[in-house]
């Protein structure tokens, strides 16, 4: 009966048009259901349809359902933990993993009472909310963190755009002298672009607010009719508004590599820097400082303090600056990482970046760390982690990619154990996918091999063979763990 | 000394005891075994090595180097007579073809990079190993490591040779440690010396004195290397000694070729002597039995 259940709530399958598939390829409608973690009480709900919803869903192995495992370090019994884990290890890819600790502190900075941030449910991808008391709007705006970090590369302006000034004047790096010039220049770009994506976002509220009323769906929820209001008004007992963000690694590394080899280390003039970045790093001496740039430069991923600092800073500021906001139904903003396939769709279209990227390559996903940036599995874990707790209340996606082995059972214990460390040292998420970089490689060449894998993109699954070329390559890449080593694989022909 | 010369911290480390651990390899070990699997820990000192096969062969590194050392036409690119260790080289490359073999720390230093796994270590029931090189080569330093990780209540493993001057180690080293990985190669008092460059007298009686005191938390490991240790007569000297010394746990460690690559990496010569291959499953069964009245701990 489950079974059937699952395949019920699969077949909702929309049509969508040809763009989205660039930024949200191999979808479907992403329906979640969410299991185990604590009951509002803050007891252990992990119970015998647990176990039964697991075996479905490691029998099945589709898409949708998007599954979604929480689990609480200090309620769940270990049992569920290992189950959870197989059931990962034998699907490759489902469920995802949620940690309640960190998770319902998330909310609960947000005011959600204690009973009902225990009760949250995943909505999307990564999305928590209080199960019918919150109408969150989760993917209201989806900003690239990009966008700002090259006007504050180019004064207000760039590449793609070409002359056009679209941001504010935050002046000329060249003249810049120190690392914090940089970063207020790039605050000033990203504060006005927020404001922006905000003041949008409002207006279509206001719309929505106007033609668009939900009376059917206000029923479903705590608050409208206590309220009398509708959905869209604020009826909500929580009515927040989601905003998440692309290009959060690549970012970080670029204001990491101008700190250290343009400021610190003095080792390139800023006007070189951006007279690289302009050519895409062309020729020999540009090749050679994108090299630089990427091996010899500090990495989120890496527990380097400038990175630490660096990616940190980054999650407090836009924390704070959505704070500053209200929406038009009452409610908070809440800043989050996940990008679906935004991350390869806007890549394609963003210049060459102060960390060795060239244009038009994929950005990392989600929160994840860039690829092949973060050699070693436990600094990555840790650096993700550290970046845990209330200032990021609208949840994220880590992408981790393991290298399967034979001896399964082993395997086992070693995952669920770096979970758990993970989780006790703040990390909101994790998914994964069990393959290795020449299996996709394969997958990508000869689809008939490989008719039903199933990947997690960014917060959903997919079948791979539905994702668009550079989707494709953008998992391929992902840095690929070696559970037996706690090391990144090199990429085949690298060493 | 309060500064170690370290040449790695492996993270992760699941083959140095148990659980998830994190290995320091420091530098420096007063032995020469032909089949050393870490041969750029051997020497004392900073080391370069270069990976030929990331070289883009930019040239950036021949000016920078103030001792000349460096020549593009030279197949492994350093003269290593001239070079002092000094890594001006390392810093400009933009390839990371050359990397640094040797890392000065504090013990505080140290400390904070092995504690950021501590998570790992309390939930896998790991924690750290001190190797090498050998640990015991910079014993007032490993000393003071070991109090500090104590005090944190970490678990602590060595893995060494056992080649070291008994006072100080069970003076500064033995309280502080939860297991001692200890490795015996050669049984023959010349054979030893012919092939790793000193007497075992000192090894055997220091893992005599080791068993005695704390006979639970010591682990011999014997290497199993063709052509040196795994020789019949040699493995049925080895167990039937350590047998004797009232030794109760060992681990048998098959020979892998992958320290060959590295000494090169290092311009360090390597034994052509030694396969190309791996230590087969085979092999390792039939030298397992000569060890049937221990425990076999897993490596
Ligand atoms: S380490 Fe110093 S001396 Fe040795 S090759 Fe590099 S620059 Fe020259
Ligand atoms: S600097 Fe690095 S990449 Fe360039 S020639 Fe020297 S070793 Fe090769």
């Amino acid at each position: 009966m489950l079974g059937c259940l699952w395949f019920k709530v699969a077949d909702n399958v929309t049509m969508v048009p040809e763009a989205s598939e660039e930024m949200f390829g191999g979808a479907g409608t992403v329906p979640a259901i969410t299991l185990g973690g604590v009951d509002s009480q803050g007891e252990d709900a992990v119970n015998d349809l647990t176990y039964l919803m697991l075996r479905i869903t490691e029998l099945l192995g589709i898409r949708d359902p998007n599954v979604n495992a929480r689990y609480h370090y200090k309620k769940n019994p270990p049992d569920y933990l290992r189950r959870v884990s197989e059931v990962i290890l034998s699907t490759k890819a489902v469920p995802a993993m949620y940690n309640d600790v960190a998770n319902i502190a998330a909310l609960e900075g947000l005011g959600e009472s204690t009973e009902h941030a225990r009760d949250y449910a995943v909505v999307g991808c990564v999305e928590l909310v209080s199960t019918g008391r919150d109408y969150p709007s989760s993917s209201s705006i989806m900003l690239n963190l990009v966008a700002p970090l090259e006007m504050a590369l180019f004064n207000g302006k760039r590449p793609i755009t070409g002359e056009e000034q679209i941001g504010p004047s935050s002046g000329d790096p060249v003249g810049m002298n120190s690392f914090e010039e940089f970063w207020e220049a790039f605050k000033t770009q990203l504060d006005w672009l927020i404001e922006q994506a905000i003041q949008l976002n409002e207006n279509f509220g206001a719309v929505h607010q106007e033609m668009m009323p939900s009376p059917l769906l206000s029923v479903f929820f705590e608050g409208p009719i206590a309220k009398g209001r509708d959905l869209i008004q604020g009826g909500a007992l929580y009515n927040s508004s989601g905003a998440t963000h692309i290009g959060f690694a690549d970012v970080v590394d670029s204001l990491n590599a101008i700190e250290k080899a343009v400021f610190m280390d003095r080792k390139f003039g800023f006007a070189d820097m951006l007279e690289a970045i302009k050519s895409n790093f062309s020729g020999v001496e540009g090749e050679k400082m994108r090299l630089y740039l990427q091996h010899r430069t500090p990495k989120y991923g890496t527990e380097d303090r400038i990175a630490l600092k660096n990616s940190r800073n980054l999650i407090r500021h836009l924390f704070e600056v959505y704070q500053a906001h209200i929406n038009y139904r009452g409610g908070p903003y809440r800043p989050a990482y996940w990008t679906m396939t935004n991350h390869a769709g806007l890549g394609g279209i963003c210049g060459a970046l102060p960390h060795g990227r060239r244009t038009g390559e994929v950005f990392a996903s989600g929160i994840t760390p860039v690829s092949g940036a973060a050699p070693e599995l436990t600094a990555c874990l840790n650096s993700v982690a550290a970046l845990g707790g209330r200032e990021v209340p609208g949840g994220w996606a880590l992408n981790l990619k393991y290298t399967p082995e034979a001896n399964i059972e082993r395997m086992t214990e070693r995952f669920a154990q770096t979970v758990e460390a993970y989780f006790r040292a703040g990390g909101h998420q994790v998914q994964f996918n069990i393959m290795t970089y020449e299996m996709l490689i394969e997958a990508k060449k000869d689809p008939q091999k490989y008719p039903e894998l199933m990947v997690r993109v960014s917060g959903y699954s997919a079948y791979f063979k539905d994702l668009n070329e550079k989707m494709k390559d953008e998992l391929i890449i992902r840095t690929q763990y070696d559970l037996t080593t706690g090391k990144a694989v090199p990429f085949p022909g690298m060493s | 000394m309060r500064i170690a010369l370290v040449g790695d911290i492996g993270r992760y480390a699941l083959h140095d005891g148990p659980g998830i651990r994190t290995t320091v390899f420091f530098k420096g070990c007063p032995l020469c075994c032909p089949w050393c699997h870490n041969p750029e820990f051997r020497s004392p000192f900073p080391e370069v090595a270069f990976y030929a096969s990331r070289c883009i062969g930019c040239g950036d590194c021949m000016p920078a180097c103030p001792e000349g050392a460096i020549d593009m036409e030279r197949p492994g690119l350093i003269d290593r007579n001239l070079c002092n260790g000094c890594g001006i080289c390392v810093q400009v490359c933009p390839g990371r073809a050359l990397e640094l073999v040797g890392q000065e720390y504090e013990v505080e230093s140290l400390l904070e990079i092995l504690l950021r796994d501590r998570l790992f270590y309390e939930i896998s029931g790991g924690g750290i190993t001190l190797s090498g090189g050998e640990p015991t080569a910079q014993m007032d330093f490993v000393g003071l490591l070991l109090g500090r990780l104590k005090g944190e209540g970490i678990n602590t493993a060595i893995e060494t040779n056992g080649y070291f001057p008994w006072s100080v180690f069970a003076g500064i080293l033995l309280d502080y440690l939860d297991l001692v990985l200890f490795d015996v190669k050669l049984a023959d008092p010349a054979e030893h010396r012919r092939i790793i460059g000193v007497d075992n007298g000192v090894i055997l009686a220091n893992l005599a004195r080791l068993i005695e005191l704390r006979p639970d938390d010591v682990v011999v490991r014997v290497p199993l290397i063709p052509g040196y240790t795994a020789t019949e007569q040699n493995i049925t000297a080895l167990a039937d000694r350590v047998r004797a010394l009232g030794v109760k746990r060992c681990s048998l460690l098959p020979y892998h070729p992958y320290g060959l690559s590295k000494a090169e990496h290092v311009g360090l010569a390597v034994d052509s002597s030694l396969p190309e291959k791996p230590l087969g499953p085979k092999e390792v069964a039939r030298w397992r039995q000569f060890f049937d009245w221990a425990e076999l701990v897993e490596p």
